[in-house]
């Protein structure tokens, strides 16, 4: 039986994986190294991978004349201008996976691999168009995915396939908590995880796109060559032009000197030829210290741990409290950062990969081979008036494979229809198994939808539609039934795990509802307040002024006030001492204090 | 019973001139035919059943001259025999004597007498058949076991029709109205009743045997059967043993040897029947021991083949896993190949990788900054050393 392979579509390198009857990960690598990320039009021809790149003029990432470096990096775009040629990201996409496909294929002279199917990786900040954009371009260049998976979470999990018994190692690590840290070419990925009885959960992600490791290398590139217009003097007009071709070529001696520091203290690096010329000043002779590239390269490092500390903070995790730090990516072999990452997570806890630059890959291979399933890591929840939480997609719901959809249907209704709009606001808990009404709660975001003000409180139902599809996207789509205006959202942060083990589905219903706790500390601030609920009969989410009045309009249909209720009815009606508007201790006749 | 016997005459007392006056003048043979089915009444006026003295059945026998029966003879007696035989009792007698005729035309001249007379009494008299047999016998095919068996069905037939229509006219209408009996007045032979058609079929079905042994159309065993059989009927529903005794010695101190012959005909025959049905049982028990054997076998056969069948689901299931063994023995080899390949090529990219970007990139590196004017033996020297330790660090991935 042929397997279905992993796929690291990376901002700078990419590859394919599939793991073999033997149980090893089998690369279709080029010469021992990923295949660079890179697109080349040469008239009808296309060149990709490391061909292409040796052929690269320019530094960066992005469309560099005639070549495309990073194509991951356009998925949001909708055209590009490839030297004078209009394309779109689907199609330069798609001939970069044309060409890792039929490299794998003939590299595959036994055919273990079904190179038709794959689990992709993609960036834990890739949108929802992105992953629209990056299935259309795959399933071009003839590959169905089968679902796509945050690169983070392929990497851990490849992680644990690489111990000897990963069982036993999922069992010591459960409940506890793992960093993720992938610091690549491109990008830096932080996933917090959390082993939840055999199943990987996500807890936050974080993404940085401009702390990348090229950026390190055009900063090593810019000193070296400012170090040489020192030494001979140089201004901006008696600069001497670079020789083609020999840009690329630095660019390889400063990955070289950036990797040689890492064992040195200091390091040379000589490129003849370099600019135009014929004596010394046409070659680069500079000498790299380890002290010059950390100072050089200090601001970006910071600038990447200093996400770690956010993640950290933002989800309220001590760094030594971290039982695992799982560092990957060509960045974290640099002493600078293994340093910082020790003093921050301790030896013990600190794991640097081996193989950074191939563990997604075959993480997503081994994802495909254990046919692993991705569940909602944490529960999708609606605020209603008055602060109650309703689920509406629990935690742990299966999440669709390719193909498949899931949709939850529920009617609500606005409490307060005066301005016409009635606002949906979506929550999940900050932490996983921790959905309880005083935990914390991030917002995905509100979806505002019009209604008829006409309609008396809790009269005029909102049909709201939340759908997940297979590209881990939700769609919230709510339209009142009178009003007939519909609204949509996608959200696409949605945290996963990775269903390794799995547990028996809980019998015990779980409760639906819950009324939050509004945290009154803290500095003052604007903030939506949601205005609907699902039970028609909810007369108390109904602001105290609007049932008031609904009560004096519709005699026979009065509905009673809650303290609440009268309390807000109160605070619209003008001081009956001097007719003021509401006021803290406006008149000493006040009737209310705040 | 069918009551021949008691349609033969006993001399009377009233009657004592007749005998004289056979013994003056044999009486002729349309005589005896006329006076056995005349007309006459008693002293209530009712007809007279027909009857016929043993003498005159004797006379029948041993008549001694030819004599030709006319048919006009045959349509008086038909008139009176309507009336006064309708069960045919007397025919049959007659039958019987005239079967037993020594003469042959004269037997055969009474037995087509006897067949004329039966054909316009039986109930299908309205065909105006005069020999209702050779009517009966010319629709045998042959498909019968014998021509008496074919007779015998075909008249049964007709009579169990009609039976069956008297029965159920009996049921529906039991009194005819008195318009219709004033209307036509009806002859003994349209009202008989059912047991009265019975007695006729019987006596048609004897004078047809009689008919048929007279036309040499019958094997005598046949006929033997056919007539025990109808003899069976008449048996006594209160047998008496005694009575048969009697009869017996009567039979004997009569000195008639026929009862002794019919005796000892079936005595033959049921000492033949029991030996055969000796040799059929011992057949019967011999083919049963064969059965047993064979059912045995065929039992022994089932088991070898359910032995058989599991043999072969046994070895197809082997086959299968032997298949499957060998197809993931074929998958197994090609990762293992693949893995070999790939740890080939991984030796070989880490050399082709070691050559080209860590060993001959710092080597032309050095030749160059040693061919400068001032050579750069420093910058040449660190290339070299990177080179050195590039190596170094292979070879040990290698040795590994």
């Amino acid at each position: 039986m042929v397997q279905r392979v992993g796929i690291d579509f990376g901002t700078t390198n990419s590859l394919i994986s599939v793991i073999t009857r033997a149980g090893l990960a089998k690369c279709f690598d080029d010469t021992g190294r990923p295949h660079p990320s890179v697109v080349r039009y040469e008239g009808e021809q296309v060149i990709c991978g490391k061909k292409a790149r040796d052929k690269l003029e320019k530094l960066g990432i992005g469309v560099l004349g005639n070549t495309v470096r990073g194509p991951k990096k356009l998925l949001g775009s909708e055209h590009i201008n490839v030297d004078g040629r209009i394309m779109t990201p689907v199609e330069v996409i798609a001939d970069y996976i044309k060409y890792l496909v039929a490299d794998a294929d003939d590299s595959d002279i036994d055919q273990i691999a079904d190179l038709t199917r794959a689990v992709v990786t993609i960036p834990v900040a890739l949108d929802g168009r992105g992953r629209q954009t990056l299935r259309e371009a795959m399933l071009n260049a003839g590959v169905y995915v089968e679902t796509f998976v945050h690169e983070p979470l392929a990497a851990l999990y490849g992680y644990f396939k690489d111990q000897p018994n990963t069982r036993d190692v999922l069992a010591y690590y459960d409940g506890k908590m793992v960093l993720v840290f992938d610091w690549g070419g491109g990008t830096l990925d932080l996933t917090l995880c959390k082993i939840v009885n055999g199943s990987i959960v996500q807890v936050l992600n974080r993404g940085n796109n401009l702390v990348g490791g090229d950026y390190l290398d055009d900063a090593i590139l810019s000193h070296v060559t400012d170090e040489h217009a020192r030494k001979f003097g140089w201004s901006a007009e008696s600069k001497l032009p670079t020789n083609p071709g020999m840009r690329a070529k630095l660019i390889t001696q400063c990955e070289q000197a950036k990797i040689t520091l890492s064992t040195r203290d200091k390091t040379n690096i000589f490129l003849p030829n370099y600019f135009q010329g014929t004596d010394e000043e046409s070659e680069i002779d500079i000498w790299l210290t380890r002290e010059t590239l950390e100072s050089i390269c200090n601001r970006l490092i910071n600038q990447g741990i200093d996400e770690i500390d956010s993640l950290l903070d933002k989800a309220d995790v001590d760094p030594q409290t971290l039982a695992l730090c799982l560092a990957t990516g060509g960045m974290v072999n640099m002493p600078v950062i293994k340093n910082k990452l020790t003093e921050k997570f301790g030896v013990s806890a600190l794991h640097i990969s081996e193989k950074g630059d191939r563990i997604i890959s075959e993480g997503a291979a081994w994802i495909a081979h254990d046919n692993l399933e991705l569940a909602l890591a944490k529960p999708f929840e609606l605020a209603e008036a008055r602060n109650s939480l309703l689920t509406v997609i629990h935690e742990g719901t299966r999440l669709p494979q390719r193909g498949e959809s899931i949709q939850k249907q529920q009617s609500m209704y606005c409490s307060d229809p005066r301005d016409g709009k009635a606002i949906f606001t979506f929550k999940r808990p900050q932490m996983v198994q921790k959905s309880a009404a005083a935990d914390p709660r991030t917002n995905y975001g509100s979806l505002v939808v019009e209604v008829n003000p006409d309609f008396p409180p809790l009269e005029e139902r909102i049909e709201l539609t939340i759908t997940i599809d297979d590209n881990l996207i939700l769609h919230a789509r709510a339209m009142a039934e009178d009003f007939r205006e519909p609204a949509v959202e996608e959200y696409y942060d949605l945290e996963f795990s990775l269903v390794v083990k799995k547990a028996a589905d809980d019998p015990i219903e779980k409760k639906n509802r819950l009324r939050q706790a509004v945290k009154k500390s803290g500095p003052a601030q604007l903030f939506v307040r949601a205005n609907v609920t699902n039970d028609k009969d909810r007369w108390d989410t109904v602001p105290g002024e609007l049932l008031k009045d609904y009560n004096a309009k519709y005699v026979y249909l009065q509905k009673p006030m809650t303290r609440v209720q009268n309390e807000e009815d109160v605070r619209y009606q003008p001081c009956s001492g001097c007719g003021a508007k509401w006021k803290k201790n406006c008149c000493t006749a006040g009737s209310v204090t705040g | 019973m069918t009551g021949i016997e008691n349609e033969i005459a006993e001399p009377k007392s009233n009657d004592t001139e007749k005998p004289k006056q056979s013994k003056a003048e044999p009486k002729s043979v349309e005589q005896i035919l006329t006076e056995a089915f005349a007309i006459t009444t008693d002293k209530d006026q009712n007809i007279k059943p027909a009857s016929v003295t043993k003498a005159d059945l004797k006379s029948l026998m041993t008549y001694q001259q030819d004599t030709r029966l006319s048919s006009e003879l045959a349509d008086s007696i038909t008139a009176a025999a309507c009336k006064t035989d309708p069960e045919l009792k007397v025919l049959s007698l007659i039958t019987l004597a005239a079967f037993k005729c020594q003469r042959d035309v004269l037997r055969h001249e009474l037995m087509a007498f006897c067949v004329r007379l039966a054909s316009s009494l039986w109930i299908q008299r309205h065909r105006g058949s005069l020999d209702l047999y050779r009517d009966i016998m010319d629709a045998d095919k042959g498909l019968d076991s014998s021509p008496l068996t074919f007779l015998r069905n075909a008249i049964t037939e007709q009579y169990r029709k009609r039976i069956d229509s008297v029965g159920r006219q009996a049921s529906e209408a039991p009194s005819p109205s008195t318009s219709n009996a004033e209307a036509k007045e009806p002859t003994a032979l349209d009202v008989l009743s059912k047991k009265e058609l019975a007695a006729q079929r019987n006596n048609i079905l004897l004078i047809g045997a009689l008919w048929l042994m007279a036309q040499g159309k019958t094997d005598l065993n046949a006929a033997i059967e056919f007539f025990s059989g109808l003899l069976n009927e008449q048996t006594s529903p209160t047998q008496s043993p005694r009575a048969v005794a009697v009869f017996l010695a009567e039979q004997y101190a009569n000195q008639d040897s026929l009862l002794a012959d019919t005796i000892d005909y079936f005595k033959k025959q049921f000492t033949e029947l029991a030996g055969q049905q000796k040799f059929l049982q011992s057949k019967h028990n011999a083919q049963e021991v064969e059965l047993k054997v064979l059912q045995t076998e065929v039992v022994k056969q089932i088991t070898a083949i359910a032995d058989k069948d599991q043999q072969i689901a046994r070895l197809m299931g082997e086959v299968e896993q032997l298949k499957l063994a060998q197809h993931e023995q074929q998958l197994d080899e090609r990762a293992t190949r693949t893995h070999l390949r790939d740890n080939a090529g991984q030796a070989k990219a880490k050399a082709f990788n070691l050559l080209t970007e860590d060993v001959l990139e710092p080597l032309k590196l050095s030749l160059a900054a040693l061919q400068r004017e001032k050579p750069k033996t420093e910058v040449a020297v660190h290339q070299i050393e990177l080179a050195v330790e590039s190596i170094e660090r292979d070879i040990k991935w290698f040795s590994e």
